[in-house]
């Protein structure tokens, strides 16, 4: 076992003997499964904490995306885009707590079935 | 920048800042505010004066036109600028100098009025406006300050707007100007649209200067082009002459001229009497290339001016008012220099339009004079026997008269002379017709003339208030007007009489000038046959007056119930007033009626429908969004899974 570990070329053969090797749209597959994931525990889950970090999921899955892309054609626009979503993100993260912290003082709940005064 | 250009336009923006000057800060201060506007023509007359010297002078190599680019919309230019040849500067010179003596003037007149400091920003305002036209370079600029010329005309005019008299006046005075500008702006797009659509972007133009190439081309395809297109060409002429119906307040745009005299009496000499109503006949000479090479166009000319100058005096005999009697008065001029531009002697119109402009101002300022002496008193038959309390303006006016009459050697004797050669050896149709006329119309100025002279000056005084001599700040302009009045015949002596003769028409030859094929072109000549003719009829007039009204040998009250129908008419003025009142109140409001009837029924019927649809969409789609994020998030989802299938299946 040490041997094989200490080997490159083996540890090598081993991943490939896995799944092959790691390309582009395997990142692509795991950037979708992580916005899907996201996805869904935006639209199921009622607590707007779980919503929140559920939308960072989504963000990130989109930040994978883009990382993804950048690699595979070369350039530098994807990595550039993601540093802004991290910043955007940081800021929303800070906004969203201290609504929910507010609606938490006037409601006394965070969840989202009681606060469906804003309709159309 | 050349010289000339530079004083063209301190001569257009000096009273602009006088206006902003008074009405930014000197409101409160009236004698300064008198000043500012005085100093600010003053120094437009020098700059004027500078320029003329230049344009007039011996060396004549100077450029004329001097724009820049102002507005620029795709293959459109815009231009703005000063365009100093003799035509403009001529005409600046009469609008700055007799605005001059009007504005000392004013300062005397206007003594214990409200509002002095409006009065005198407008009549700056007012001469900022009407430099601005002189000076244009192009329709669109002239155009523009056209209408600047209406709004500030139009302030002056409702000056006293506590009456409703002066109020209905000044809107009369706008309406009826909008109704020549709506013509005016038609001309000019169909001027403009047929030039790009036979010659394209490139060649089209609103200056003058390159309108005036295209006519004058010799070109072999401008040539064919502009001839194909005569018709549609001579109907965009007389649109744009439309404008100068209304502005120069010829038949049946004449209504409004007449109430004009609402306002202050020097705003009527200054706007009513020597600019505003010249700015007509201004803009037909500036164009007179575009009029010169259709007879029709130059007939429709012709036969307006001369209708004009015959109805506008018949009226002028039965007026009591003073002032109304020169109004008319300058309808019947302004109707003769039109004539001549008609029979293709713009020079002659030209130069009739710079000596009326001093002799009719300085009659204005003399009926000005008159009613302030008399304590604004305008009804002549409370006046009479002033010549021997007011001495300076008898004798003024005595003089501004004669040259009215056409007496010899007055320099309404030159000008009048001028036209009626001209209209004698004219080419349009009728052309000895609207000869007779004119004379006829030299024969009625005279008598009308006679009539308000010996109403107003001579016999004994029928008022009640003490008349007394104006003050010198009024009497100073008067005199010098009266010795432009005199002596402004010599710019145009016959070549005949003298040998320097007929400089103003020299002068004008550059600008005013016509296609060389154009057969119409009058050269002036001394004609000795219309000179009698025209001073046997001017003779003649103030004859019948001295026997109706001086010596009374026949009396005016049988010679009337004698022409009770014709005295009718001339009192109702021809029924015009009546006659648009008719119109506006049937024919206008069964149009009007309609509209609103079609807007109410039609119109807004459907515009609520697609209101209403969208209303009761929106009320069944708003059932929707219950305030649930959960749904809102997962309606989304679906739009944005729909949009993604129909891209994908799109491609």
């Amino acid at each position: 076992m040490d041997m094989l570990l200490s080997s490159p070329t083996l540890l090598a053969s081993a991943l490939a003997s896995i799944g092959g090797e790691i390309t582009t749209s395997h990142y692509i597959v795991l950037s979708a499964l992580i916005f899907g994931v996201g996805l869904f525990g935006v639209i199921t889950r009622k607590n707007a904490v779980v919503i929140l970090m559920s939308l960072e999921l989504m963000l990130n899955g989109a930040n994978l995306a883009f990382v993804a892309f950048s690699r595979h054609h070369g350039n530098l626009q994807g990595q550039v885009f993601v540093f802004f979503i991290i910043a955007v993100a940081a800021a929303e993260a800070a906004v969203a707590l201290a609504i929910i912290i507010a609606m938490n003082r006037v409601k006394g709940s965070v969840n989202l079935d009681d606060a469906t005064e804003l309709k159309g | 920048m050349e010289p000339l250009a530079l004083y063209g336009y301190i001569i257009l923006f000096a009273p602009l800042v006088a206006t902003a000057l008074i009405t930014c800060f000197t409101l409160k201060h009236k004698a300064v505010s008198s000043w500012i506007a005085i100093g600010g023509m003053l120094v437009a007359f020098g700059a004027n004066v500078l320029a003329a010297m230049q344009v007039f002078g011996a060396d004549a190599s100077f450029e004329p036109v001097h724009e820049i680019e102002w507005l620029s919309v795709g293959h459109v230019m815009i231009p703005f600028g000063v365009q100093m040849d003799a035509l403009s500067v001529m005409m600046s010179l009469i609008v700055t100098g007799v605005g001059l003596c009007i504005f000392v003037f004013s300062t005397g007149y206007m003594k214990g009025e409200d509002g002095w400091s409006r009065y005198f920003a407008c009549l700056s305002l007012f001469s900022f406006s009407m430099l601005g036209i002189v000076l244009s370079t192009n329709l669109i600029q002239t155009f523009i300050f056209w209408e600047l010329v209406g709004v500030s005309s139009y302030a002056l005019i409702g000056y006293y707007f506590h009456k409703d008299s002066a109020v209905d006046a000044g809107k009369k005075a706008f309406l009826t100007n909008r109704i020549g500008d709506f013509g005016m702006t038609w001309g000019i797009i169909l001027l403009f649209y047929t030039l790009v659509d036979t010659l394209g972007w490139e060649r089209a133009s609103f200056s003058y200067e390159k309108l005036k190439l295209l006519y004058h081309a010799s070109d072999p395809l401008i040539v064919q082009v502009m001839a194909d297109h005569s018709g549609t060409l001579a109907l965009a002429t007389l649109l744009i002459f439309t404008g100068a119906v209304a502005k120069s307040a010829q038949v049946p745009l004449h209504v409004w001229l007449p109430d004009a005299m609402e306002g202050p009496t020097p705003v009527s000499a200054l706007m009513h009497a020597a600019t505003m109503v010249a700015a007509g006949v201004f803009l037909v000479c500036r164009l007179f290339f575009m009029f010169a090479p259709y007879e029709i166009a130059l007939g429709v000319v012709a036969w307006m001016g001369g209708i004009t100058a015959l109805l506008a005096a018949g009226v002028a005999f039965v007026q009591h008012d003073i002032k109304k009697v020169l109004a008319y008065s300058t309808l019947s001029q302004l109707g003769y220099m039109v004539l001549a531009l008609g029979m293709g002697a713009p020079a002659a119109a030209m130069f009739h339009l710079t000596t009326h402009a001093f002799f009719k101002a300085l009659l204005f300022l003399g009926s000005g004079s008159v009613i302030y002496g008399c304590h604004h008193e305008q009804d002549m038959r409370k006046m009479g026997g002033l010549r021997k309390t007011m001495p300076v303006t008898f004798w003024t006016f005595m003089i501004g008269t004669a040259a009215l009459a056409g007496i010899a050697p007055f320099s309404g004797f030159w000008s009048k002379d001028a036209i009626l050669s001209a209209a004698s050896v004219g080419h349009v149709p009728g052309a000895p017709i609207l000869y007779g006329m004119g004379v006829l119309v030299a024969l009625m100025t005279a008598a009308y003339m006679g009539r308000c002279v010996i109403l107003t000056f001579f016999g004994e005084y029928r008022g009640h208030a003490k008349p007394h001599e104006s003050p010198v700040s009024m009497t100073g302009p008067l005199v010098v007007l009266a010795t432009a009045s005199v002596f402004a015949g010599v710019l145009s002596i016959p070549k005949g009489i003298s040998e320097h003769g007929g400089w103003l028409e020299h002068a004008l030859v550059g600008a005013t000038t016509a296609p060389v094929w154009f057969p119409g072109m009058h050269e002036e000549v001394f004609l000795p046959s219309v000179a009698i003719v025209g001073t046997v009829a001017a003779l003649f007039g103030l004859f019948l007056a001295y026997m109706f009204y001086a010596k009374k040998a026949w009396s005016i009250d049988s010679f009337v119930a004698a022409v009770k129908p014709l005295h009718t008419l001339l009192e109702k003025k021809y029924y015009f007033d009546e006659a648009y009142l008719w119109l506006v109140a049937n024919v206008q409001q069964t149009i009007a009626e309609t509209c609103g009837f079609i807007e109410v029924h039609v119109l807004r019927r459907i515009v609520d429908a697609v209101a209403g649809t969208t209303r009761w969409f929106g009320g069944q789609v708003r059932l929707l969004l219950d305030g649930h994020l959960h749904r809102y998030v997962t309606l989304a989802l679906f739009g944005a899974v729909v949009i993604i299938a129909a891209v994908l299946v799109g491609n």
